[in-house]
């Protein structure tokens, strides 16, 4: 009856507990580095960090992102198509989030933990564009503004987006136009 | 209806410039553009807006390493392991309850045809409930005598019991 591990999981990750109990090793001894279950997850923390605009809430959202999959974990019938699975989990949660509190924060650059400590120049012009970004997305419809992020901000293909979304690449193009429109009118007005 | 405007329209400059217009499309277009000068125009100030937004802050760096260890330890934790012994113990009594059921049930078909000499019945349940089998596994039970009858499964819900196909000689 032993069902082999999901891989995009890892070996090992509580599978051992729930789908081969011949395994006699502790769940602890079982479990793999966590390699692939980080990669996904910084993967998600990316999505979910731009879509909520801040640190604190990304994280708490990623974690409960993955903790939704693993709870799902048998409604993903191809394991090539976790990438994709995980994504969109990650997008609804944060896009739940995001419609519960019905607006959304963005930070102060000095609260985030930065990859690289960047310049004082550098980090005026980041504060610069997020603060034109943030602005810019106010004026977009939610799925506008997830359509966008993805696309233009995450530079990932429509049809990926469409299907992280849940919807047509057609759907997704539409959005797109409209937000590439909306934002452009933005910057005619913000630079007069 | 890109090649018969005077000028391209919005939405078309603006998925043309992020490069998200269809082959055909995009042809009508760069047809277009190369006697254009105003949409061209057009075209530039929608790379200028992607430029920008391309621009946007890279996301922070966290550690994903302690991250992706609560969510080992949290979905460890509270993920339910699924040996749920005594709910084996309540399907294996409700497949012998059943194998009996259906048994008199054959034994009441069988006597009400009085042409046929008395069955001898035995039955088998197979398999046997084996503890190994996961929580969606369907019990075959099967009656073997004069007749014979198969039942599928079992609904624990409401009880009902699906029996696919039946013998009688």
């Amino acid at each position: 009856m032993g069902t082999p591990a999901m891989p995009f999981f890892g070996p090992g990750l509580m599978a051992d507990k729930r789908q081969d109990r011949s395994d006699p090793r502790p769940a602890t001894e079982a479990a793999p580095s966590g390699a692939a279950l980080e990669a996904h997850m910084r993967r998600m923390f990316r999505l979910i960090y731009r879509i909520v605009g801040n640190v604190p809430d990304a994280q708490d959202l990623t974690q409960d992102a993955m903790l939704k999959a693993l709870g799902r974990r048998e409604q993903l019938r191809d394991d090539r198509k976790a990438v994709q699975w995980l994504n969109r989990i990650a997008v609804n949660t944060a896009l739940d989030f995001v419609r519960r509190r019905s607006r959304v924060v963005f930070e102060e650059i000095e609260a985030a933990p930065p990859a690289t400590a960047p310049s004082p120049e550098q980090d005026a012009l980041r504060s610069e564009t997020r603060m034109w970004i943030e602005g810019g997305l106010k004026r977009l419809s939610e799925r506008e503004r997830t359509a966008l992020l993805l696309r233009d901000v995450e530079q990932m293909p429509a049809a990926e987006v469409a299907q992280v979304m849940g919807c047509s690449t057609a759907t997704v193009r539409s959005h797109i136009a409209n937000a590439r429109v909306k934002f452009k009118r933005y910057r005619e007005e913000t630079e007069q | 209806m890109i090649g018969f405007r005077a000028h391209l329209d919005e939405r078309t400059i603006a998925l043309y410039a992020g490069g998200d217009l269809g082959r055909f499309r995009r042809w009508l277009a760069n047809r277009h553009l190369s006697r254009c000068p105003i949409c061209r125009d057009a075209v530039d100030a929608y790379s200028d807006v992607l430029s920008r937004l391309a621009e946007a802050p890279p996301v922070p760096e966290i550690d994903f390493s302690a991250l992706a260890h609560n969510v080992r330890v949290t979905a460890e934790q509270s993920l339910p392991v699924p040996s749920t012994e005594p709910r084996w113990r309540w399907r294996a009594a409700a497949v012998a309850g059943l194998a009996t059921a259906a048994i008199a049930t054959f034994m009441l078909v069988s006597n009400s045809n009085e042409s046929k000499p008395d069955p001898t019945l035995t039955a088998t349940a197979v398999p046997a409930v084996p503890e190994e089998l996961g929580p969606w596994a369907e019990a075959d039970v099967q009656l073997t005598s004069a007749g014979s009858l198969r039942v599928q499964s079992f609904h624990s819900g409401s009880g009902t019991l699906t029996i696919t196909d039946y013998y009688l000689p």
